[in-house]
């Protein structure tokens, strides 16, 4: 399915992927999911691996906390979507979409962002997730989607929580997708993008 | 063409159809009209719709067993080979306008010929106290995207559905318990699965039994039955039936009856000419998959006819 998605990307991209020693199998993990990535793109994805422990510099400038992560950044070189998840099985889909709008194609919910930008504020939200919930591909694309039409002012991060369980717990997750919003609302279920983006407008995070 | 980019949609286009919903009775009507030359969108809130919450389809004909998630995944190729464009996005309103209707959504507009509500159903709720303040904290609708965080735990199933019986079987794979509460005398699952459910050493049926309230504190803790009776769980799973998504419809006059459900005819018509329904959100006795992709394929054919009488050029 990777290879299908994949074919549909038709600019280049870059993306930033780190990996750590202290959480190898993870780590080896991505990196080989990357490559099929990399591989079926027909030379428009381009991968580029830091490892934790010798980019410190890199490390503190794009402030990673959990490795592996991708970095999906924007022209000004922000960070606006966060992948602590391996894009397999249902989070390919939203994964290459936001590669293909990070790459030029339109975004379907650009318009209306774009809009109410000035009464959104700068925030960040985690999208917890797992691989077998039915839900989460279409919640990773609207926070994705709506990340890339934010300017930098949305930040978006996919948190698979079976390889973090204990930011679940952080968190007092027990379903999904949940979302947790600037660290103190938390959205439960199969929110819509008319929803999210109305409690984004009204402040309420 | 699977997106929620702007790839393949065409906002000036006037569609044959669009196809409202994104369970199996949506997309097999859209991969039908796809195949009458119909020019289809088709527009769900969520791709799978209720049975991609299902761990187990055994009774889809062809498949012997898969997972619902499946099921929508070969739906999706299918969908895929035919390029048929897929919005997530809900609309909100639909107006007639002349000899087509506009569609609203929050983010954009719409235009089709014919529309066809596969809208489905939305799960029940019991509408006790405790269920609304413990949503996410051991209150789900959904065993599959939920059961893991119960590993070792104790938890209960309301409802005696086959989907409630095929929940029970899904958590009792992670659990350390699974009680089965339901109202009646005996539950009303499919032979095959109750049978399933009678020899799974780690379900317990209590039956004519309600749940009055959820308690506990940062998660459940307990239950209170009608008869007063305090019960300890660590989580609680509600599939007592669902409600059809009807209101979208209602709103432009579609006729429903005292269930909410969408009246059709053998051709998936509704009262309002052009507008077709199928699936879950219609009348049918019995519904499954199955069924609700019938009554798609008949919706995308009485469309297909109704396009071509119209025979108009855009």
């Amino acid at each position: 399915m990777i290879r299908e998605e994949i074919k549909k990307l038709n600019k280049p991209a870059t993306l930033k992927i780190f990996t750590s020693s202290k959480n190898l199998q993870e780590s080896v993990k991505m990196v080989e999911v990357m490559d099929i990535y990399q591989k079926a793109s027909n030379g428009m994805l381009k991968i580029e691996e830091y490892k934790l422990e010798t980019n410190s510099d890199l490390v503190e400038k794009y402030e990673i906390q959990h490795a592996p992560t991708i970095l999906m950044t924007n022209t000004k070189d922000q960070v606006v979507i966060r992948y602590l998840a391996v894009p397999t099985a249902a989070k390919i889909q939203p994964f290459v979409e936001a590669l293909k709008v990070l790459t030029g194609t339109p975004n379907y919910y650009e318009n209306v962002i774009r809009e109410n930008l000035n009464k959104i504020n700068p925030t960040v939200i985690k999208v917890l997730i797992t691989d077998y919930c039915a839900y989460c591909s279409t919640v990773i694309s609207i926070c994705s989607q709506f990340a890339l039409a934010s300017e930098g002012k949305l930040r978006t991060i996919i948190i698979d929580i079976m390889v973090y369980p204990d930011i679940s717990e952080q968190y007092n997750v027990t379903t999904v997708p949940s979302l947790i919003v600037n660290e103190n609302k938390k959205l439960i279920g199969d929110i819509t993008a008319e929803e999210l983006l109305n409690e984004l407008i009204n402040k309420t995070l | 063409m699977f997106n929620i980019d702007m790839e393949g949609i065409d906002l000036e286009k006037t569609y044959d159809l669009i196809v409202l919903g994104g369970g199996p009775t949506a997309i097999g009507c859209a991969i039908y009209a796809a195949r009458f030359a119909l020019d289809v969108l088709v527009i769900g809130k969520v791709f799978g719709g209720l049975i991609a919450t299902t761990h187990l389809v055994e009774n889809y004909p062809g498949i012997t067993t898969t997972s619902g998630q499946g099921l929508m995944d070969m739906f999706k190729e299918h969908m895929n080979s035919l390029s048929i464009p897929y919005i997530t996005d809900e609309i909100r309103s639909i107006e007639k306008a002349d000899d087509h209707f506009i569609l609203h959504s929050f983010f954009q507009k719409f235009k089709a010929l014919s529309v066809v509500v596969a809208t489905g159903s939305e799960r029940k709720k019991l509408g006790i106290p405790g269920e609304d303040d413990f949503a996410g904290r051991g209150v789900s609708y959904c065993a599959t995207c939920d059961g893991p965080f119960y590993k070792d735990k104790t938890v209960c199933v309301v409802g005696g559905s086959d989907s409630a019986a095929k929940e029970a079987l899904f958590l009792s794979q992670n659990v350390k318990k699974v009680y089965i509460i339901y109202r009646g005398e005996e539950i009303r699952a499919e032979p095959i699965n109750k049978k399933r459910v009678e020899e799974n050493h780690k379900i317990e049926i209590i039956y004519n039994t309600n749940i009055v309230e959820i308690k506990g504190d940062s998660t459940v803790k307990s239950v209170i039955f009608d008869n007063g009776t305090e019960f300890e769980v660590d989580g609680i799973f509600i599939e007592v039936g669902s409600i059809p998504n009807s209101d979208l419809a209602k709103h432009i006059g579609v006729k429903t009856n005292k269930k909410d459900e969408i009246i059709i005819n053998r051709k998936s018509e509704t009262n309002i000419p052009g507008i077709f329904a199928a699936g879950d959100v219609a009348d049918a006795p019995f519904k499954q998959a199955i069924t609700g992709v019938a009554e798609g394929v008949v919706a995308a054919y009485s469309a297909f006819d109704y396009v071509k009488e119209m025979n108009i050029e855009y």
